[in-house]
């Protein structure tokens, strides 16, 4: 709670920063909004097909018109966001756990095991990040969970090397030789004092990378190793566009437009974030 | 020239024999035979077994993997296991084009992002900050297969400028080859152009607070040189090492690329290899993503030796 306040407080000195916060934070509340009361929102069945009504244009009935199912493509959308928002907040926040966990403990009690740990995860960063979810998501099959855990392992390194590198920096300070002079349990120094110093840049990294975790999805799902059909995927929205592109490209733009969005929403959340937190860094 | 050149590569060797035993391994620990994936569940036992001699899967681990490392060693990445095509053979048909594609893309990016990176410094504030912000944001926002769609729709379908389907041209047609390239160069040059603006922009304003560049302004010299001149030389170091890091991100994106715009490349021949399971060929392109990732890393290392003088170790 008090890392909340500390982050508001800068924000209000820094008003570029502010905007951005406040105005990714609309985005992506309405966007949210719209996802989770799909159901009640959306005009049609997104998966009932109709050979009646095959890519229909634009009209009051069918807002952003059909498919070559005839299904609505406004609807589909709105159940794509869906899949993605979750996938992508499900995978940062399993990346988080692990990284952040995982991360302060290797860096605060150092040693070989550290090391081995360091070594590994420099390599896994290194390792074209795209190439290595479509291998991941390939080799342990469609499904959703599948793909969170394969995201998630892409977006590992990105926390632990955070984490490790605060708890390093950390346990040198003297508050925390203080702490175990007082004979407090590795425990309760890195509960409370560890993780609530990191936790500013955790949340920061955590905004920037469930873009990147909404990139990756939607990219997966357009190669087809996204969510398994029928479910509606934004990026599969755009495979099934593309592949109509020259007749139909409506429905190629809308999803695309609406992955679009949700990024720019993340991004100027993040962005925002980080800027308040650390006015130097601003870009 | 040698030792220059040499101490950063041999730290590699760890790094690489790492990956490639991280290939190996990753190939191995798919669930199921892949005799029964590939030959079907209707396969006799005897033809399990033929394939499991003719891939060397019937040995023990142990010599699977030496025989794995002492085939690499000669330049060997074995066969692939449905066309029983040399692998090397097949991903050195298509690297040129990938290569050619990343490093197109890089120009692109570095070309048009350092100057707007500069421009957004100067401005600091300004309204062309804000516009540099605002277009950077959107960069950055752009999934590598949202981008390319639009321009293919865009510049190929809607206005013709380009071929619609890019797919590999002989080198000895240089119009049809540059034509067929701009389109994708284009597509991952914008998204890597956004970061590289930022960076730019960053590491100028850094910079321009310095104290050699207070001295410059004292001694009279003109805004637009030091700018250009004492300071950007500065800032390229941190565009160089940007340049490397990005580069795993931009061999993601160009896969995109690639299947969007219809290009012969590592990763179309990734997405078929994963198609068909064929689990030689997906170790030999790890191997090649993860060696030319390493050369890379070595090259901006060496980048740097010549950006700065001052690095000699």
């Amino acid at each position: 709670m008090s890392e909340a306040l500390t982050i508001d407080r800068r924000v209000r000195r820094l008003p570029p920063g502010r905007v951005a916060i406040i105005a990714g934070a609309a985005i992506m509340a309405i966007v949210a909004a719209a996802a989770i009361l799909a159901p009640l929102v959306a005009p049609h069945d997104p998966y009932a097909q109709s050979m009646l009504a095959r890519f229909r244009p634009m009209s009051a009935e069918y807002w952003l018109g059909t498919d070559q199912f005839g299904r609505d493509t406004f609807s589909r959308i709105l159940y794509g966001l869906q899949i993605t928002l979750w996938t992508a907040f499900a995978s940062t926040a399993l990346a988080m756990l692990c990284g952040t966990s995982i991360g302060i403990l290797s860096g605060y009690y150092g040693g070989r095991v550290d090391r081995w740990l360091s070594a590994a995860n420099d390599l896994l960063m290194s390792f074209p990040q795209m190439v290595a979810g479509i291998i991941i998501v390939a080799l342990l099959g469609p499904g959703i969970t599948n793909l969170i855990i394969a995201i998630a392992i892409t977006a590992f390194p990105a926390f632990y090397r955070m984490a490790r590198s605060a708890a390093l920096a950390l346990r040198e300070r003297d508050y925390i030789d203080a702490c175990r002079v007082l004979g407090y349990s590795d425990m309760r120094i890195i509960s409370r004092h560890l993780l609530p110093e990191t936790l500013d840049d955790i949340i920061i990294v955590a905004t920037l990378w469930l873009a990147t975790a909404v990139r990756t999805e939607s990219s997966l799902a357009f190669i087809g190793l996204g969510a398994p059909p029928p479910a509606a995927t934004l990026g599969g929205l755009v495979r099934e566009g593309f592949d109509n592109l020259l007749d139909y490209p409506g429905l190629a733009i809308w999803p695309s437009l609406a992955i679009l969005v949700v990024m720019i929403g993340l991004n100027l959340m993040g962005d925002g974030l980080r800027d308040a937190n650390d006015p130097r860094a601003s870009a | 020239m040698l030792r220059f050149a040499g101490q950063p590569l041999l730290t590699l060797i760890p790094t690489l024999l790492a990956v490639l035993t991280l290939a190996f391994v990753l190939v191995r620990i798919v669930p199921g035979d892949p005799a029964l994936i590939i030959l079907g569940d209707q396969a006799t036992p005897e033809a399990i077994a033929r394939f499991h001699e003719r891939t060397g899967l019937d040995q023990p681990i142990w010599h699977q993997y030496f025989a794995f490392l002492s085939q690499l060693a000669q330049g060997d990445l074995g066969v692939s296991m449905i066309s029983n095509r040399p692998v090397l053979s097949a991903v050195l048909e298509v690297l040129p084009y990938t290569l050619e594609l990343s490093l197109a893309g890089v120009f692109v990016g570095v070309v048009l992002g350092v100057p707007l990176g500069v421009v957004a410094a100067r401005s600091n504030g300004g309204p062309l900050d804000w516009i540099v912000r605002i277009f950077t944001l959107g960069g950055l926002s752009f999934p590598a297969f949202v981008s390319a769609v639009l321009m293919l729709l865009v510049f190929s379908v809607w206005l013709g400028w380009f071929p619609v389907i890019s797919s590999g041209k002989p080198i000895t047609d240089p119009w049809g080859r540059f034509m067929s390239l701009a389109l994708p160069a284009l597509n991952l040059g914008l998204v890597m152009m956004a970061y590289v603006a930022r960076v730019t922009r960053g590491g100028m304003m850094n910079v321009l607070r310095s104290d050699y560049i207070r001295t410059a302004r004292a001694k009279g010299v003109p805004a637009r040189r030091i700018v250009w001149k004492h300071a950007l030389r500065n800032v390229l170091l941190a565009v160089v090492t940007f340049t490397g890091l990005y580069f795993s991100v931009l061999i993601g994106n160009s896969v995109l690329t690639e299947i969007v715009f219809n290009r012969p490349g590592l990763g179309k021949l990734v997405i078929g290899a994963l198609e068909r399971r064929d689990y030689t060929l997906l170790q030999g392109l790890v191997v090649a993503y993860a060696v030319l990732v390493v050369l890379v890393n070595a090259l901006t290392d060496l980048c740097y030796r010549f950006v700065d003088p001052r690095v000699k170790t």
